[in-house]
């Protein structure tokens, strides 16, 4: 009887699982809601990461070939509040100048972001305004909005088309910004349909031009859940520069709360 | 030669036993700096070579909760003496748990917003001969226990030992026109050095908020240069004790820094207020490019008027700062204190570059405009315009 009765459980478990697992997207005649949709699924398939810790290095190449690096560690505390932005803090490593400086920030979905820096000569936390997501970051072809959390809530989606990527298909939907100070018009996403995560993205500058394209590639699986991109490669068509993101190191849940994205931690960094 | 080693076998013994870290980084710098006009002195010159190294040793154990970090500094300077010198930035324990952090030894901590004057900063003695801006500072020894709760972070500090202000002699620069004798400065309290200080600080952030509420009660981190009876032109410095009561409030709007730093000190029994207030902007991506310029307004004023010990009595300052943003991180910053008492105005200049991954070029310039004979502290300088070039070199 008891036995029974788990396999009764452990079958509806099956059932809801796969059923989560197969959604149900609205169609092409509303192509914003599916947009909307798609960006929610992909959103929907990284809840509960719960925390991340990770290393970065970032390769600059200008147009005429000369490459410089930066090294930096992340960590990321996901909000529980599912309105609200995720936690970060970044400890930058190289160049050796600014080793030891680190930036925290409270990501919103559309007000501002709450940042702080640490000097670390002075000992000195800075709040500082966060209007400047769209400026290079370390020199980079990246921005900070480029590779912060990518809130459902801070676009409008119009789905486009369903079309081959690879040896996968994507969905194409374009983004516009819903928050005020964003670098760009608009960006078109390429999500492939099978894991849901970003391959590709466009980025249209305020004139509406095509800036960047990022391309995002080497997912790796953690947890049996959540998918990672290890290159995030960027390519300016106006400055012909080039920026390669390389993340390593990867760790989940490895404990972090709060605390230790506080203004004193934020002292503590090495 | 032999205990080094003991030492080091005994780290690599404890590394692996617990899982211990071990960090060592730091800085060398060469520097030159240039006088424009003659000194008061003969001893002194109009050109200056330098180097200086600053080095962090951090032992770290058990997820970081305990640390150990020490951290040198030393200076040698071809012909200014008091310039070479060392000091002991930071030697301390570390221990956090949680909510709570608890620091023992010699540290540095930075208290305030505000960008032309850190005038609610009063922990740590400033290190005069490195700077003439107030950046620099000296290692403060001291026990400080610090909690953070859902209503802000409270802070407590015990200090037992006191570092007076260096100041140059007549061998080196910027010098005034007068010497100070710090071979026979006096205390207020009859503990001089040894006297016991205490601060609290109480900070939080708030949507767009940051405020900080301290409490100081000690020897003042700022001496009065006062005149010793009999011996004509012989300056020494005079420490009594304070109390100050200080806020500092930053409002952080979009593009907007709104700043608020003010103190109430009593000292030698008379109360004075003190503040500095102002704003910063910055316009992101200029002229359709990637750089930002910020623009930063302030004005300072303190109660004793041309009375002060001070600069910045009933002073504005206003400074440019621009970032390229590129990937040498090129930084220009230019600005100017205007004196409304005196009429009085200085002129700055600092640029930065990246040279490499591990070098770093800078360099700085500061002039008088014009100075008249009532402004205290910038008359006696008015001979000492420079410009500094340093090449630093980061491992």
């Amino acid at each position: 009887m008891k036995a029974a009765l788990y396999w009764l459980i452990l079958f509806n478990l099956w059932i809801l699982s796969s059923l989560a697992n197969s959604i149900e997207l609205p169609s092409a005649s509303e192509p914003s809601a599916l947009g909307a949709a798609i960006a929610k699924e992909t959103d929907r398939r990284n809840l509960g990461f719960t925390d991340t810790k990770s290393h970065m290095e970032m390769i600059l190449t200008n147009q005429n070939g000369d490459v410089s690096s930066r090294r930096l560690r992340m960590n990321t505390l996901e909000n529980k509040n599912i309105e609200d932005g995720d936690w970060n803090l970044i400890v930058f490593d190289e160049p050796r100048d600014i080793k030891g400086a680190a930036l925290l920030t409270y990501a919103h979905i559309l007000d501002p972001d709450d940042q702080w820096f640490f000097l670390p000569a002075l000992k000195r936390v800075k709040r500082i305004s966060s209007t400047n997501k769209s400026g290079p970051f370390m020199g980079s072809e990246f921005a900070f909005e480029d590779f912060s959390s990518q809130e459902v809530g801070k676009y409008s989606y119009t789905w486009f088309r369903d079309e081959p990527c690879g040896d996968r298909t994507c969905h194409v939907v374009q983004r516009k910004p819903l928050y005020k100070y964003s670098g760009y018009t608009r960006m078109v996403a390429w999500t492939e349909t099978t894991d849901y995560q970003l391959v590709k993205v466009d980025f249209y500058d305020r004139k509406n031009e095509l800036l960047k394209t990022l391309t995002l590639s080497e997912y790796r699986l953690y947890l049996e859940k959540y998918w990672r991109a290890h290159d995030l490669y960027m390519v300016n068509h106006v400055s012909n520069k080039t920026t390669r993101l390389k993340w390593t190191d990867y760790e989940f849940q490895t404990g972090l709360t709060e605390k230790d994205f506080s203004q004193n931690s934020l002292k503590r960094t090495r | 030669m032999r205990s080094y080693a003991v030492l080091i076998a005994f780290c690599f013994y404890v590394h692996d036993l617990y899982g211990v870290d071990l960090d060592i980084e730091g800085e060398f710098e060469f520097e030159l700096r240039s006088f424009f006009h003659e000194s008061f002195y003969d001893q002194a010159r109009n050109n200056y070579a330098s180097i200086s190294s600053l080095i962090e040793l951090g032992i770290y154990g058990d997820n970081d909760k305990h640390a150990l970090i020490i951290k040198t500094f030393v200076r040698g300077d071809s012909g200014d003496s008091r310039r070479s010198h060392g000091d002991l930035r930071e030697a301390k324990y570390r221990y956090v748990n949680g909510d709570f952090e608890l620091t023992l030894g010699v540290d540095k901590v930075f208290w305030g917003v505000a960008e032309f004057v850190h005038l609610v900063d009063i922990i740590n003695q400033t290190d005069f001969v490195e700077s003439v801006d107030g950046e620099q500072k000296l290692g403060q020894t001291m026990m400080r226990a610090s909690y953070v709760s859902k209503i802000g972070t409270f802070t407590g500090f015990f200090m037992p030992e006191f570092k007076p202000r260096n100041f140059s002699e007549s061998d080196g620069r910027p010098m005034a026109d007068f010497l100070v004798d710090t071979s026979r400065e006096f205390y207020q309290s009859s503990d001089g050095r040894n006297h016991h200080d205490f601060a609290f600080r109480y900070n939080n952030s708030f949507d767009v908020w940051d405020l900080g509420l301290s409490y100081f009660k000690g020897t003042s981190r700022e001496p009065l240069l006062v005149k010793e009876n009999l011996i004509a032109d012989l300056i020494v410095p005079y420490y009594p004790q304070r109390e100050q009561f200080s806020v500092d409030i930053q409002a952080t709007l979009d593009s907007w820094l709104l700043k608020l730093e003010a103190l109430k000190q009593s000292e030698v029994s008379t109360n004075i207020g003190r503040l500095v207030a102002g704003f910063e902007y910055t316009y992101y991506g200029i002229f359709h490019s990637f750089s930002d310029l910020g623009i930063v307004v302030e004005y300072m004023w303190d109660e004793r008027k041309l009375e002060a010990p001070t600069l910045f009595n009933n002073d504005i300052g206003l400074g440019l700062r621009w970032s390229a943003n590129d990937t040498d991180s090129t930084v220009l910053l230019a600005g100017t204190i205007y004196d409304l008492e005196t009429s009085s105005m200085a002129l700055f200049l600092e640029a930065e570059r990246r040279l490499s991954n591990q070098l770093k070029l800078s360099f700085e310039a500061r002039f008088q405009i014009s100075v008249e004979d009532q402004d205290r502290i910038l008359y006696p300088l008015r001979n000492e315009d420079f410009l500094r070039l340093q090449v630093t070199y980061y491992f």
